[in-house]
């Protein structure tokens, strides 16, 4: 009883762990630690991959596959603190590869993206606000947008960013200004339209 | 144009208003069951291609120990030998330079 007690006091709170500890224990395979590690950062994988692929099975099945890249080779990340940059880098390159695997799809399912055309005297609904914006944000380039999610959406320091996506800090700053140049001329039909609704809303 | 275009501050406000998709309920749990269910294939390749290894290692090392000695047993035999080729060689007297200087005695169009 004593030994037992002793050998669970010896066990790390993987919970507590940073992410480097975390990741040399996945090295040896230890379940738990990975456990950890996914509970930690998943979400945050799923919305990067969310950002591209707009639907849930396949924003799923890049977040697996970007776990399971890490857990088949966690040795890989040079920086253990980098691991929730390095998943989100992984899942974007992952989702591009998938729409290079089948463009078709991707056209069918691009007859959902709004022209621009919606009449002036149409009410706008959150739903049709929110779609929008996430088209528009499905847009951008890739690097564009995987700078935009890292800084805007997960709230990423410039520094960790680019550190994440392995470029200068000068370079993320860069992405991110064409990302959002390139979001207004997106928006520039119904932008104002989208502004009020979301002005509305928020009364 | 630019008066159509969102100042930095209206992007903001209406990228406040995109998505925060989740998941579907248990992805977590149904993850990890996949993930680390795939670990006998994916880690035990590695261990598999090492035992490979050392059945084609061994062989390949016997081979290239035998070969080292044989090349210098050969070497040995063959020193004296290759020595005295080289001496005639330097003393052939039908050896003679040939180079460039050698084409002026060429007569273009000759058949002979």
């Amino acid at each position: 009883m004593t030994a037992h007690l002793k050998l669970v006091s010896a066990l790390p709170e993987w919970h507590v762990c940073s992410d480097a500890e975390l990741l040399a224990a996945v090295a040896v395979q230890n379940e738990q630690a990975f456990a950890v590690l996914i509970a930690r950062h998943y979400h945050t994988v799923y919305r990067v991959a969310w950002r591209s692929c707009r639907n849930t099975p396949d924003s799923e099945d890049v977040t697996q596959e970007a776990f399971l890249r890490l857990w088949n080779n966690p040795l890989q990340l040079r920086d253990g603190n980098a691991v929730k940059g390095w998943l989100m880098r992984v899942a974007s390159n992952l989702t591009l590869d998938r729409f290079r695997q089948k463009p078709m799809q991707d056209l069918d399912d691009a007859r959902h993206v709004a022209d621009g055309s919606t009449p002036a005297d149409m009410s706008v609904d959150r739903a049709h606000v929110t779609a929008r914006i996430d088209e528009a944000i499905a847009a951008l380039p890739e690097r564009q947008r995987l700078a935009l999610a890292m800084v805007h959406f997960e709230q990423m320091t410039n520094i960790a960013a680019a550190q994440a996506m392995e470029i200068s800090v000068d370079a993320l700053e860069s992405l991110l200004a064409r990302g959002r140049r390139t979001l207004k001329q997106l928006l520039a039909q119904d932008g104002r339209q989208l502004l009020a609704a979301c002005l509305r809303e928020g009364e | 144009m630019d008066d159509k275009l969102l100042s930095d501050e209206e992007l903001d406000q209406v990228l406040a208003k995109a998505s925060n998709p989740e998941p579907s309920a248990g992805f977590e749990q149904r993850m990890l069951s996949r993930v680390t269910r795939q670990q006998p294939a994916a880690r035990a390749l590695p261990e598999a291609r090492q035992g490979k290894l050392w059945l084609i290692g061994l062989p390949l090392a016997a081979s290239l120990l035998v070969g080292v000695w044989l090349g210098n047993t050969v070497m040995e035999n063959n020193y004296f030998t290759i020595s005295r080729n080289a001496m005639v060689s330097d003393n052939s007297d039908e050896a003679s330079d040939t180079g460039f200087d050698d084409v002026a005695a060429f007569i273009e169009g000759s058949s002979t």
